[in-house]
């Protein structure tokens, strides 16, 4: 660890910390020292005090000179699969979340499906410590707004970031698959890679992107998890799993169920309102199989100029503490 | 300001007339022998029970002992351990100047010359009165003493003034707190062996007894400049005062050596003590 100085011109203010153990301060007047006994817990003491003045000047000059170690980059060995997270932030998002068909239309306490979609995936992230996050989020254009990174506290914030305002005119849920496949290129494969989208799904594909999407998936062997947030009065997804065929075309998310099952990658729907779903979701991330990967970790720049200070301030209460048990008279 | 009555030991060989006992016969009370009338032509002094004893039937007359004045010189300490702790209600220079005073007062009044010496690192001509009988010397020297911060560094050139009294024999005090190392006050004592010396040892009862109160305090050597900080506790205090009994008893133990008495102060300076421990069956000594 190196560490380097700021300001370092301040090492010129050094040579007083010498000051304490050069410069005597008043004293009392005594006829004849050689008459007192010699006592070694005082010198002891004057000692440690004239070294804690000069400490605390020097802790003060070496804080004035501001050390801090460089940003750096570690090397560090992580395990865990490549999750991109793919939020649905078109303006459908901001309606509100119908947990399940036949709720009634007044119930007042309905959040909107975008505060339930972060809220999954803040629950999903958080469980899934030692998996590598990046995420994005789309409507008319994806907008991509996190690498891969283990960091959780960068995660979490990223999700909660999208939470302020209202969603955006469309739904392109074609190209952010498209954007968030990108996230895989040129990447080594060292783990299982998962395209975890959150949305409502209202959205129809054309077949040549469909054809691109389905290609992408295959040659980067990525899997597709769909986290289904239900509209107000939407049929849902599973338990019309036999009239997809029928609905497919009125029904957008239906399209969209029907094609992902059609594609032959690997993939899973999981509704939102049922609590088990995300529980699942998270053990079947789980189940899947990673190897080893070296990331590479960006230790920020850190600041040693306030543990000085603190150095200095203890040592400068030390001080205090004896200035108030000073005797200047000596009867 | 009183006076204190001093005697001494020996008999004065000094024609001066005065208070003391001397070895020259002349006018006086105290009876030496008989001489001849005609070695001795006095004819107020013919003892007639003495010329009927004669053998030889010669006129006899009484002769007596002249009563004679004696030097009296005080050697004062004044170095810088003097005047420091002046804060002290009874600082040493207050009980040296009330001393000097008394002594000047005293000398007068038995009709003895008073001389002064003091001495730091030199023997102070502005702190030095020749021998005189005038009677405010003293109170003038006093009120000098009073005023002076004294700055010297040693009180090495006591020897030197001991060493300068070679005139008459004298009754010397020897006026310091004798903080200087013991080699030097045997040297004084020696150099003084002629003389009769009297040290008066005057110490600040502050030096001993510290505030009571638990604290850090820095210190300053008054003569030396050298520095030391105390942790002031109990247990440093009572190790101060068996300090202050030890280097005492040393003192005392180098006095007697030289078949000396001290006196010692260590408040105001006090006449009656002085007196008694010229004429008290048994001054407090140590």
């Amino acid at each position: 660890m190196n560490v380097e100085f700021a300001e370092p011109w301040a090492f010129v203010l050094l040579p007083l910390a010498l000051l304490p153990l050069l410069v005597r301060g008043p004293a009392i007047n005594y006829p004849w020292l050689a008459l007192l006994p010699r006592d070694w817990v005082s010198e002891a003491l004057a000692w440690a005090l004239r070294l804690a003045a000069a400490a605390a000047i020097a802790g003060a000059v070496v804080g004035l000179a501001e050390p801090y170690r460089a940003e750096v980059s570690v090397e560090r060995i992580g395990q865990g699969a490549h999750v991109v997270l793919l939020l649905d932030r078109s303006r459908s998002m901001d309606q509100s979340f119908g947990a399940s068909p036949g709720t009634h239309v007044l119930d007042g306490r309905r959040e909107s499906k975008n505060s339930v979609a972060r809220r999954l995936l803040a629950e999903f992230a958080a469980s899934r410590e030692q998996d590598l996050f990046g995420m994005l989020v789309f409507s008319t254009f994806p907008l991509p707004i996190l690498d891969f990174t283990q960091k959780q506290e960068v995660i979490q914030a990223a999700i909660a970031a999208g939470g302020i305002g209202r969603g955006l005119a469309d739904t392109d849920v074609g190209r952010g698959l498209e954007a968030a496949l990108s996230y895989f290129e040129d990447l080594p494969y060292t783990g299982s890679r998962i395209i975890l989208l959150v949305s409502d799904g209202g959205a129809h594909i054309d077949p040549e992107t469909r054809q691109r999407i389905q290609n992408l998936l295959r040659r980067y062997r990525v899997a597709l998890y769909w986290i289904y947030i239900r509209s107000f009065r939407s049929p849902g997804l599973l338990q019309g799993e036999a009239a997809t065929a029928g609905t497919a075309d009125s029904v957008p998310e239906h399209f969209l169920h029907r094609f992902f099952l059609g594609m032959g990658t690997p993939y899973r729907a999981y509704e939102a309102e049922n609590p088990e779903a995300l529980r699942r979701a998270i053990e079947d991330v789980g189940g899947l199989e990673n190897f080893p990967i070296a990331i590479t970790d960006v230790l920020p720049r850190r600041d040693f100029a306030g543990f000085c200070y603190v150095a200095a301030l203890a040592f400068a209460i030390v001080l205090l503490i004896a200035r108030f048990l000073e005797i200047r008279r000596w009867a | 300001m009183r006076e204190f009555h001093y005697r001494i030991g020996w008999r004065v060989y000094g024609h001066r007339p005065g208070f003391h006992r001397s070895a020259g016969a002349g006018p006086g009370i105290e009876f030496h022998g008989h001489a001849a009338l005609f070695d001795l032509p006095d004819a107020r002094k013919l003892d007639l029970h003495a010329t009927l004893r004669d053998p030889f039937g010669l006129w006899q007359v009484r002769v007596h002992r002249q009563r004679a004045s004696i030097p009296v010189i005080l050697l004062a300490d004044l170095s810088a351990s003097m005047g420091a702790l002046t804060g002290g209600a009874a600082s040493k220079m207050r009980v040296l100047a009330d001393f000097t005073a008394s002594l000047a007062y005293s000398a007068h009044r038995t009709g003895d010359a008073f001389g002064f010496i003091g001495c730091d690192e030199v023997m102070r001509d502005d702190y030095r009165l020749p021998f005189t009988r005038v009677r405010g010397a003293g109170i003038a020297l006093a009120e000098k003493l009073r005023a002076l911060q004294p700055s010297g560094r040693t009180a090495g050139a006591l020897l030197d003034a001991a060493v300068a009294l070679t005139e008459r024999r004298s009754l010397v005090f020897l006026a310091s707190d004798f903080h200087f190392p013991l080699v030097l006050l045997e040297q004084v004592l020696h150099a003084l062996a002629r003389h009769e010396v009297v040290p008066v040892v005057i110490w600040d009862k502050a030096e001993l007894q510290p505030v009571t109160r638990f604290g850090l305090a820095s210190i300053r050597d008054s003569e030396t400049g050298g520095r030391r900080t105390l942790l002031l506790r109990k247990k440093l205090r009572e190790r101060i005062n068996e300090a202050y009994a030890a280097r005492r008893a040393a003192l005392s133990a180098a006095f007697i050596q030289h078949a000396v008495r001290p006196v010692y102060f260590s408040g105001d300076f006090d006449e009656d003590q002085m007196t008694a421990h010229f004429h008290g069956a048994l001054a407090p000594t140590a």
